[in-house]
């Protein structure tokens, strides 16, 4: 995966097919952070009130979330988006359209780390390898490499 | 007080011999209505600022983190790296 040329408005990289397939596997675990993580306060207390904001903030970032799966789908199936060349693919995105998938590949690393218990990666024993583990690591992983690789394009640096 | 013609009082449900009376006594009354009076005012400034509290986390990526501080305060990448390191710590 590599970025090809950089206009003004718009990037385009190029993908082998398992790249692409890669990159659609993470973007399909979109959302993974749980609704619930969103607090409006971190001092919220029981009343009714409070309640009934937290309730209302939530619907509201439920149907975000689904508004933004609609959103991934309409563009991985817009045709031309993965247009076959030599090489591969060139999969073109506008600069907006990256920042979104920026805020989603967040979404699925956070939400990766919070369902393997927040830890904090320097603290020894905080973080068990194991067959339950190695899954929310592994998207975690993916998420933030493809994350990196479009904040570096997006800077101007060149990856390969 | 039989409202049925020839029928028995009682076959009347409590509800419809209530209202047939009132309906009978009351005496429509109009109050006048009241209109309030709308005013608008129009003000020109800047809206209120907001303190931004970054806590740190081990999950974030450090690259993110500066292109969200460019995206959402419009830093430049500079002033925005600094602050990432501010709370990276």
């Amino acid at each position: 995966m590599k970025l090809l040329r950089r206009h003004k408005d718009q990037l385009v990289y190029e993908f082998s097919e398992p790249e692409k397939n890669l990159l659609l596997a993470v973007l399909d675990l979109y959302p993974l952070v749980p609704l619930a993580h969103h607090r409006l306060s971190r001092a919220m207390d029981d009343s009714p009130k409070a309640v009934a904001n937290q309730q209302l903030l939530e619907e509201s970032l439920q149907a975000d979330q689904a508004e933004t799966r609609n959103w991934i789908t309409a563009l991985i199936t817009q045709p031309g988006r993965f247009k076959p060349v030599k090489a591969g693919l060139q999969f073109t995105v506008t600069r907006a359209e990256l920042e979104t998938l920026l805020q989603i590949l967040n979404d699925i690393r956070i939400g990766s780390w919070l369902a393997l218990g927040s830890p904090e990666w320097d603290t020894p024993g905080n973080w068990m390898l194991n067959e339950e583990t190695a899954r929310h690591g592994q998207r975690l992983e993916l998420a933030g490499v493809f994350e990196m690789i479009f904040l570096k394009t997006l800077n101007g640096e060149a990856v390969e | 007080m039989d409202s049925t013609p020839g029928g028995n009082p009682l076959d009347t449900r409590p509800g419809e011999l209530y209202f047939g009376r009132m309906s009978a006594a009351a005496t429509p009354a109009v109050r006048p209505e009241i209109e309030r009076a709308e005013q608008t005012d129009s003000q020109t400034g800047l809206a209120p600022g907001y303190f931004v509290i970054c806590w740190n986390d081990p999950v974030n990526l450090m690259d993110y983190v500066t292109h969200v501080f460019q995206t959402v305060f419009g830093w430049e990448r500079r002033k925005a790296e600094k602050h990432m390191r501010e709370v990276h710590h």
